[in-house]
């Protein structure tokens, strides 16, 4: 779908909307347009009054005040009617479209996901469409209204007097060429401005965030020397795109004032030769009155066309965000084209033949070959790189083989639905996901209709009941990744958080780095109970924690090079051993 | 010492003062324009049709004409000064404040938080300097154009121009009211989409754990609950913002509809008002209309200036807490003579209720390795802070080279300790620079010897550049062992008599750190201290300090420790197999 048809099927779900603002739009547009008329035939009606024309003038006089405050009184119902309209016209698009966003981001596959900056998306789901909503907004309120208000006032201005009309009609352009020029101009300088202001922000941002570094180097007066000549730049850039930018104003008001003598003189010489003749030049009547009302046009008339050329930048950048809204609504979504539930306890997972890599030039897992049975505590080791995470990332089917068959029992796993399969293990991971919400959210989230005593009793298996309870809140308190709970701590969480679904099979990326050992041991033996009389996959960092399992799986650049049990592979003397040694060598 | 900051528009005072009296200029020539225009309709029509003479019609057009053309040229003045005072003040402020956060102790950067002080330099300062232009180019204009426009009102008929005066009044109580009420609006639909950004945020990041759980349907529902309280909050703001403008057409009118009625009133009663004033009074009702918006504007700009302004002269008030006094420097002591004392040294920060650490009493020896272990929030980290002198102990003494480390120059102090933190930062710019950071006169040789110490020569070498190679902002081009790797480089480099590393190797591999090790030991003089999680890091020091909770619980060997330290002992079990 292309952007434009896009944007339309959101309007087009709203066409009710689209036409009360239609109408309010052209209802007080022409009631403020025809306000400078009344006001000039007032005028002229009292000039008749003066020159005695008695009680009729007075009559019509006043019938004119009514007509021009019933106009004035439309023009606020309908303007303000339209504004609030088109608000909430737009308003609605905007949550539907950042609705649709957020579902399809769910709905995408993981591959998208991780192919994607994460700030990039969260930018198209939230800046992205705020510009679709200002320029919407921006091109029904400056657009269809300006045109609308340009094309009332012509008609009315050639009826009324072409002369004068023609007039106003030449100068006012000048006046939208000008601001365009300006704009385009200043835009210009302002990227320029942008950019060095960009590389400051960049370094300012290291400076300070390093600045014990600093500090420690004595390197204060360099680091100072080079901010000072980026500043400089600045100087001179800002300077200039200042001035640009401070001229569309002052040249606006000069055109302007150029229209106003124009319209002055020439209605005052058009108002002296018919009274002078009695007849009108050329069919164009014209009285004290005319001239009145053409001052006022001639101010309004340069308006919308000073509005639209503001607002092309506005359409202009939401176009080109509809265009990065539309790049992820078009994405397919993930389908899943497995049927089958898991019903059975799972005996066996094994791998044949298993071929994959995330990029067609790098190959990553070859040939991998593996047969794991049920009650098996399975180990996967191997330094950085080598293809640890992305088998559970092909088990949970967050990627799929390219070749090759990953079978649960006899069932093939892109036969299985994916809910289902997933349903089937639990999984905590080394990045630990806490999000923003109750830390009794946090750990019911696999299980919204859990009691409270089973959450308890999860946390206290997973060894968390103890630090929770001491928060503010309990398990009220709200958390979020930066709310000052340790690595460990959170960790603590997502096991509890898994430990109360009780999944059939476990999978851990042991979280190690950054953890200091005492609460590691807390998380050991929150791990190691979850794991009792289950399958489970350990992604072993530290080999200490895996010298009970089952299985050890060695693994190097993408190929399983050792399997055995501990004492097995210390004995073979190979990779397995050397990495041991290396740990634990004095 | 409380500081303006405004006082750097010191410099210039010229372009203040002559740019707001070019724009007055302006102001004039705007407000005569409509009285000429009052001759044109009153005096030139009449003397047209009475004596057929059209001068008095296009000899003031010419005027306007030309009044409008010095109009512009004084204010293009007036925007030019304005552009040089802004952006030059702008320019001075941000180096000053740039100086002056250099120059604070850590203790203050933290207080502040170093996030908030590159908002600080960078949107505030825009805003103050923002204000400096409004300043110069706005704040005399704006209400001398009202005050002008009325004082015409009034000199042409006072009876009118208390009509103008309602209208002044009436229209700054909404524009108040509007600027008061959608300011409070504009936090809350912040924070609307605040939340926002925190769903999608969670979502992003935690996407496996939510298609684990098949969550899908729940994350997207607690999206579109705030997506609706969103839409509600700005059916509420736009309500407030479609009746602005209305509200604003229907008084300027009305005013319009007053006057030409009460012209007409007198002219029944026989007195009139000429046409051409009636015209000049609705042009001076529209310029005070639209300066009117222009005030509202400024007050918002002002507003948020001060704010930033505070800010901002809260920084440049700030007195460092370190202050330097440079009784000793460059002492020179031999080898196994104690370079750092602590003497019941204990420290806690201003804010925080509690100790960090709590009677320090250690000594390390020139030359010697010294481990520290303990867990997170042991106070590992802030020993370093110590030795640094990023803070000043609250209690105790800390002895640097046999003197108070307050006595000791800070400028040698830095030259003399070498450290690698945690973070391993690189800075944008050249492997090449990133080292010479510590060393400005560093041969090629220098940095390689360093590097092939650090055990980064080898991927150093691989690149066709070399040192030369790259280095992207925060070093995101290299992988973390690497970066670990530079900077140990760099320290190294500096060839200072101290090397401190606060956990950095972690992201090496067991070997690397096994010659890296190696190749520290062999340098006699160097005094090693080594902060670490791995025991196997720290294993062979020469000393190991024990932290737990702020305190040291032991000291001594790695074998003493096993036997004596309880800590320790737990630390190693969990490492170690058995």
């Amino acid at each position: 779908m292309s952007p434009i048809v896009r944007l339309l099927s959101y309007i087009k779900k709203r066409p009710f909307f689209f036409f009360i603002s239609l109408i309010c739009a052209l209802i007080y547009i022409i009631s403020m347009v025809l306000v400078p008329l009344i006001n000039g035939l007032m005028v002229d009606s009292i000039e008749k009054i003066i020159q005695g024309n008695g009680e009729e003038a007075v009559n019509h006089f006043l019938l004119l005040i009514f007509i021009d405050v019933t106009l004035i009184v439309l023009v606020l119902i309908f303007e303000f009617a339209f504004e609030y309209i088109v608000n909430i016209f737009v308003e609605s698009i905007n949550k539907e479209m950042r609705d649709d966003l957020f579902t399809k981001i769910n709905h995408v596959s993981i591959k998208f996901i991780d192919s994607h900056s994460h700030g990039d998306l969260v930018s198209r789901c939230i800046t992205d469409t705020d510009n679709v909503n200002n320029a919407l907004i921006s091109g029904f309120k400056q657009f269809y209204q300006g045109i609308i208000q340009i094309v009332a006032t012509l008609i009315i201005m050639f009826i009324f007097n072409w002369i004068l009309g023609l007039v106003v009609v030449f100068l006012t352009p000048v006046s939208f060429l000008i601001s365009f020029v300006t704009t385009k101009k200043s835009k210009s300088s302002f990227r320029a401005q942008a950019k060095i202001q960009g590389d400051m922000s960049g370094i300012v941002l290291e400076d300070f965030n390093n600045i014990d570094l600093i500090k420690s180097f004595n390197f204060e007066d360099e680091a100072f020397n080079k901010y000072k000549s980026q500043n400089d730049k600045l100087y001179v850039a800002g300077q200039k795109s200042q001035f640009i930018s401070s001229l569309t104003n002052p040249l606006t008001r000069l055109i302007n004032n150029f229209t106003y003598v124009f319209v002055g003189v020439i209605a005052a010489i058009l108002c002296a030769v018919s009274f002078n003749t009695g007849n009108y030049i050329l069919g164009a009547n014209c009285t004290v009155g005319t001239i009145l009302t053409f001052i006022q046009y001639s101010n309004q008339f340069a308006k919308p066309f000073n509005e639209i050329s503001s607002c092309l930048t506005e359409v202009q950048t939401g176009y080109s965000s509809l265009k990065r809204i539309n790049e992820i609504l078009n994405t397919e979504n993930d389908v899943d084209t497995g049927a089958l539930n898991i019903d059975n306890e799972i005996k066996t997972i094994s791998f044949n033949n298993v071929s994959f890599s995330y990029e067609p030039t790098q190959k990553l897992i070859e040939d991998f070959n593996l047969t794991i049975h049920e009650g098996q505590k399975v180990a996967i080791v191997g330094p950085t790189g080598c293809g640890k995470t992305t088998i559970i990332n092909l088990i949970l089917r967050f990627y799929d083989q390219n070749s090759g068959e990953i079978k649960y029992n006899s069932t093939n796993n892109l036969d299985i639905k994916k809910s289902s399969l997933r349903n089937t293990f639990g999984m905590v991971l080394q990045d630990t996901w806490i999000f923003n919400g109750t830390v009794l959210e946090n750990i019911k989230y696999a299980k919204k209709d859990a009691t409270i005593e089973e959450v308890e009793k999860a946390a206290s298996r997973a060894n968390a009941l103890n630090f929770i309870k001491h928060l503010p809140k309990g398990f009220n308190t709200v958390i979020n990744d930066n709310s000052g709970l340790s690595v460990g701590e959170k960790q603590l969480i997502c096991i509890a958080r898994v430990m109360l679904v009780e999944p059939k099979i476990m999978i851990l990326d042991e979280a190690t780095s950054n953890i200091d050992t005492r609460a590691e041991m807390k998380i050991s033996s929150a791990f190691n109970k979850m794991m009792e009389n289950k399958t489970s996959f350990v992604i072993a960092h530290r080999l200490s924690t895996i010298k009970n399992s089952d299985l050890i799986i060695v693994m190097n650049k993408g190929h399983i090079i050792e399997t055995g049990t501990h004492n097995n592979l210390l004995n073979k003397k190979g990779f397995y051993y050397e990495l041991y040694n290396a740990q634990y060598s004095k | 010492m409380k500081i303006n900051a405004y006082r750097y528009l010191k410099y210039y005072k010229k372009e203040m003062i002559l740019g707001p009296a070019f724009k007055i200029l302006e102001v004039i020539f705007e407000l005569i324009t409509p009285f000429l225009m009052a001759y044109i309709i009153d005096t030139g029509i009449n003397r047209a049709t009475e004596f057929n003479d059209y001068s008095a019609i296009y000899i003031p057009g010419i005027i306007i004409l030309a009044l409008s053309v010095l109009g512009l040229s004084s204010t293009l003045v007036c925007q030019y000064f304005a552009s040089i005072a802004s952006q030059g003040y702008g320019t001075k402020l941000r180096n000053a404040l740039y100086e002056k956060i250099m120059g604070l102790s850590l203790r203050e950067i933290e207080l502040v938080g170093k996030g908030n002080l590159v908002t600080l330099i960078t949107n505030d300062v825009n805003r103050v300097q923002l204000s400096v232009a409004m300043m110069v180019r706005l704040v005399l204009r704006a209400p001398a154009l009202i005050i002008g426009s009325l004082i015409c009102a009034f000199i042409i008929d006072y009876k009118f121009a208390f009509i103008f005066l309602g209208v002044v009044i009436i229209i700054s109580l909404i524009l108040f009211f509007v600027i008061k009420y959608s300011s409070k609006r504009v936090l809350t639909t912040q924070k609307a989409v605040d939340e926002l950004v925190t769903i999608s945020n969670d979502s992003l990041s935690g996407i496996r754990v939510v298609k684990a759980f098949n969550n899908e349907e729940y994350e997207i529902n607690k999206f579109k609950d705030k997506t609706s309280a969103y839409y509600k909050e700005m059916k509420k703001v736009n309500l407030l913002n479609a009746i602005t403008n209305p509200v604003t057409f229907l008084i300027i009118n009305i005013a319009i509809v007053l006057i030409v009625y009460f012209s007409g009133v007198s002219a029944i009663n026989g007195t009139d008002l000429s046409s051409g004033n009636l015209t000049s009074l609705i042009s001076y009702l529209n310029q005070i209309l639209l300066a009117l918006i222009v005030v509202s504007n400024l007050v918002v700009i002002f507003t948020k200036a001060f704010a930033s302004k505070k800010r901002i002269e809260n920084i440049l008030s700030m007195e460092p807490s370190i202050k330097n006094n440079p009784k000793y420097k460059d002492l020179k002591i031999k080898n196994r003579e104690p370079i750092f004392v602590f003497k019941n040294a204990s420290f806690k920060y201003e804010t925080g209720d509690n100790l960090v650490v709590s009677n320090l009493n250690f000594e390390i020896l020139k030359g010697e390795t010294v481990g520290i272990i303990g867990g997170t929030g042991s106070g590992k980290t802030t020993i370093i802070k110590l030795l640094e002198r990023f803070f000043d102990v609250t209690s105790g003494h800390i002895l640097y080279k046999g003197v108070d480390i307050k006595d000791y120059d800070l400028t040698s102090l830095h030259d003399e300790i070498s450290l690698v933190n945690q973070r391993a930062v690189l800075f944008k710019g050249t492997i090449k620079s990133n080292l010479m950071m510590a060393n400005k006169n560093a041969t090629n040789e220098d940095i390689n010897n360093a590097l092939k110490d650090a055990c980064a020569f080898e991927f150093v070498s691989n690149y066709k550049d070399g040192i030369d190679h790259e280095v992207e902002e925060g070093g995101k081009n290299f992988s973390g062992g690497q970066r670990q790797r530079l900077s140990i480089a760099r320290s190294i480099l500096k060839n200072s008599e101290v090397l401190i590393l606060d956990d950095s190797t972690s992201a090496l591999d067991y070997l690397t750190e096994k010659t890296l090790r190696n190749n520290l030991k062999s340098k006699e003089n160097l005094t090693k201290i080594i902060i670490a999680q791995r025991i196997s890091s720290l294993q062979n020091a020469d000393k190991i300090i024990v932290m737990y909770h702020g305190n040291i619980e032991a000291i001594g060997r790695h074998d003493e420790l096993l036997k004596t330290s309880k800590v320790y002992k737990e630390i190693y079990e969990s490492q170690e197999v058995k």
